[in-house]
């Protein structure tokens, strides 16, 4: 019979492996859970005592126990230590689960195995079989996804990555599952709506869906302004946020303003690659009217703004159309343009309702529904009186 | 709202009402700290509720001899059940009676005698009321088990075990007080509680302790035990009801235990998380191979050598190991810390002893050696029961290892009360260690 049992990775199978335990007993049997407020020695003394009644007694170890020592390594090291001396006393009907307290220590694990067992499970799972767990899931439900949906749930767990967290796949598809529960069509916007507090994913999601608008005819932009209001929505700090989103867009636009003008120029993808790489990232210095910029340094040589890879994702296609094909050099131009004005509107002091009138403009002029620079300069020079626009 | 009452009288009869209302209340509950006071023609009713303990308090001449109630005019108010309670003990001994009275807001206490001898009745104390109104939970009028106990029994009982539950959250199924009557030739009821590794039982026995003959089995919660044995103790009353039902979603009653007495209807609420209790008389029935007698003024020494080795040792386990000197007719006690001299005790009425095996000997937590002694009287023979931990020596099979160790069952002296004609037990058992 086992006394010691090593549970490390994710929470299903950890889950799996636990129930059959509890299975196992077929009498009655007692849990006792222990975290870091538990002190080792109510640990150690429970640890050793023999139940009562016959019963089998489970401790499920989420946390270390606390013990004294100088420094939280030094306390790690000691109770770690402490335990393996003890499993040796742990008595019959007694058995302690470790359940993902992040144990990789061999010492440890070459004692576990003298009384019990060691389980690992993968964490990290490949997006494709990722995509097979999300379709199972859905077909065991009689729901039809479209692949495009599918990927698109994985991708917004690791959108750049190749692997992703299998504990937050499942939970993700639950949440979706819950979401889309009587829906006759689910569309890629319920995989915005369920993912809007995910930053990383929500703004690369809208950069796709502005360069497809904007080589569209078709001017819809009502999906990426609302990706762009329910991803506020839910933000701590919505200024510090919208103004975020904004800097992001000078940045991505600016790239592809570099990049058209090289090619406009006839560079080559290499050449155009080299060029803008040598621009260098700058960072401030000092306070006030004493600010400095100057290249950033990291490992003795100055960061470029722009690395190779991202260069090369805007004149590649990947999904869909090449990013740099989408726009023109004066569309560019003028978005770029209307970045900067409203990077300035908001910095000078903007309602909430404001922020969002002036990024709706943004996203109107990127996907191209706003095209002269009277009307974008019209509606951000408006006095707020006029409109009436309060917080 | 006008009524007047005895001083002395009214503060013994609030006391439960403000035990309740502030005492072991759920934490930021509604009514914590509220009194509802309704006077009416013939009883005062006061209604206050925490959380978990509820109490409907009807307060007449019939209930307390000495209340004097007079009521003047009906009505109703909420006042702050610390305000009441430290008022009404601020109020000077010289007023035996006083009036209460509801005027602007403010709840007014007047010497009620003053105004009789053709003087203006000045306010000795007034405090705020408020408009919230305390609601205790409903109540049923039918009852899954009534039984009717001798009041200090069923008080002392709860007394005598109420160390016992546990204190950590983590265990919570074991924060609880299980009361049980049975029927045999004689009646017998027993009060038991522990933490999961020691066990307190409490058990009288005898003719008249349960009045109505019936057989009962409930769960205290253990926040609980301290208010009812404090309300119950000051109770003029020989016994009181109690009486349990489940829940009834049909008409919104919760499931409580209600304990009646002097006029007042006390229910215990939040009884659904202990459904469980351990058999405990497999314990208390089990035949040990050893059964060895001792005094237990004996140990005390061992408390004061428990304590000496524990402050120079506190940052592992501390047991103490019992080692069984047949020949010396001895117990040898030995903390489990470095540097530690054992404690020899000896055997008493040797001839009644059993003891079986070469060596005996079993280790348990030092602190319920220690309990033993304090909570045992600290007085009288003691009957010790165990398994010898080495019984464990060369068995492999788990299971069986496993059904061979039992607890070590301690029995203290039996009180024969000639009164009530009761005989009582008092029983511990704890864990016993590998280390």
């Amino acid at each position: 019979m086992d006394k010691v049992i090593v549970l490390e990775g994710n929470i299903a199978e950890r889950k799996r492996v636990l129930e059959k335990i509890k299975n196992s007993f077929t009498d009655g049997y007692d849990v006792t859970i222990f975290d870091k407020k538990d002190h080792y020695n109510y640990v150690s003394h429970a640890l050793t005592e023999i139940s009562c009644f016959d019963e089998d007694k489970l401790f499920i170890m989420k946390e270390l126990p606390k013990i004294e020592a100088p420094s939280e390594t030094q306390a790690r090291t000691k109770v770690m230590g402490r335990l393996k001396k003890m499993f040796s006393s742990i008595p019959p009907g007694n058995l302690l689960i470790f359940d993902n307290v992040g144990i990789s220590a061999e010492s440890f694990f070459k004692e576990v195995r003298k009384y019990g067992k060691i389980y690992k499970f993968d964490q990290k799972i490949s997006k494709s079989d990722g995509k097979k767990i999300v379709n199972s899931y859905f077909k065991e439900k009689s729901i039809v996804l479209d692949p495009d949906v599918s990927q698109l749930l994985v991708d917004s767990l690791n959108l750049n990555g190749d692997d992703i967290d299998i504990d937050k796949l499942n939970l993700m598809v639950l949440k979706f599952h819950h979401y889309v529960h009587d829906k006759n069509k689910i569309t890629k916007e319920d995989v915005y709506s369920i993912c809007s507090s995910s930053k990383d994913f929500i703004i690369w999601s809208l950069y796709k869906i502005l360069d497809d608008v904007s080589s569209s005819k078709n001017k819809d932009i009502g999906s990426a302004i609302s990706i762009v209001n329910d991803f506020l929505s839910n933000v701590k700090k919505f200024e510090h946020e919208a103004v975020m989103l904004i800097r992001g867009m000078v940045w991505r636009y600016g790239l592809l303003l570099l990049a058209k003008d090289c090619a406009n120029n006839n560079l080559s993808q290499k050449e155009i690659n080299r060029q803008i790489s040598n621009i260098n990232k700058l960072e401030s210095h000092g306070k006030a009217y004493k600010i400095k910029m100057n290249p950033k340094i990291s490992k003795d040589l100055p960061m470029p703004e722009y690395s190779s890879r991202m260069i090369n994702s805007v004149m590649n296609s990947y999904y869909g159309k090449a990013p740099l094909s989408c726009y023109s050099y004066e569309q560019l131009l003028l978005i770029y343009y209307t970045l900067v004005k409203v990077t300035i509107k908001i910095r000078t002091g903007c309602t909430e309702s404001e922020i969002k009138i002036a990024i709706s403009i943004v996203i109107s002029v990127i996907c191209g529904a706003i095209i002269k620079k009277n009307t974008i300069d019209g509606i951000l020079e408006h006095n707020k009186m006029l409109y009436g626009i309060n917080r | 709202m006008i009524f007047e009452v005895n001083r002395e009288e009214f503060i013994r009869a609030i006391m439960p009402s403000i035990e309740v209302a502030s005492k072991n209340t759920l934490k930021d509950f509604k009514f914590e700290n509220l009194l509802t006071i309704k006077a009416e023609q013939d009883q005062v009713v006061i209604l206050s509720y925490g959380g978990t303990l509820s109490l409907i308090a009807s307060l007449s001449d019939s209930n307390f001899a000495d209340l004097d109630y007079k009521c003047e005019e009906e009505g109703s108010t909420t006042v702050y059940a610390d305000d009441l309670s430290t008022f009404m003990a601020s109020v000077p001994n010289s007023y035996k009676a006083i009036k209460i009275s509801l005027d602007s807001n403010q709840l007014k206490i007047v010497n009620a005698t003053s105004g009789a001898k053709g003087k203006q009745a000045k306010t000795a104390r007034s405090m705020a009321t408020l408009n919230e109104v305390v609601r205790p939970p409903n109540i049923s009028d039918t009852f899954d088990q009534d039984i009717e106990i001798d009041r200090e029994t069923f008080v002392g009982g709860i007394d005598s075990v109420i160390f016992a539950p546990a204190y950590e959250e983590k265990l919570f199924s074991y924060m609880c007080m299980l009361f049980e009557s049975k029927i045999n030739s004689d009646q017998e009821v027993r009060f038991s509680a522990g933490s999961g590794g020691r066990f307190a039982i409490k058990s009288v026995k005898g003719k008249n302790i349960v009045l109505n003959n019936s057989e009962a089995r409930m769960i205290f919660p253990k926040s609980n035990l301290s208010s009812i044995s404090k309300i119950l103790s000051s109770s003029s009353q020989p016994t009181v009801h109690i009486r349990s039902v489940g829940v009834d979603h049909s008409k919104s009653i919760p499931e409580h235990i209600m304990i009646e007495f002097d006029g007042m209807i006390l229910c215990i609420f939040g009884l659904e998380h202990f459904k469980k209790y351990p058999d405990l008389s497999k314990v208390l029935k089990h035949h040990y191979s050893n059964r060895i007698y001792s005094s237990l003024e004996d140990w005390k020494p061992i408390n004061k050598a428990i304590e000496g080795t524990r402050h120079r040792w506190n940052d592992s386990i501390h047991n103490t190991e019992i080692i069984i000197e047949e020949e010396d007719e001895v117990f040898k006690v030995t903390p489990q810390t470095p540097n530690t001299n054992p404690t020899f005790i000896g055997m008493v009425d040797v001839d009644d002893c059993t003891v079986k095996g070469e060596k005996i000997w079993f280790r348990c937590n030092s602190l319920y050696l220690q309990e033993m002694v304090v909570q045992g009287g600290g007085k009288g023979r003691i009957q010790l029961n165990f398994e010898s931990q080495s019984v464990l020596d060369g068995i492999t099979d788990d299971k069986k290892a496993q059904k061979l160790m039992k607890p070590v069952l301690i029995k203290f002296p039996e009180n024969v009360d000639d009164a009530k004609n009761t005989v009582d037990n008092f029983y511990m058992f704890f864990s016993i260690s590998t280390k």
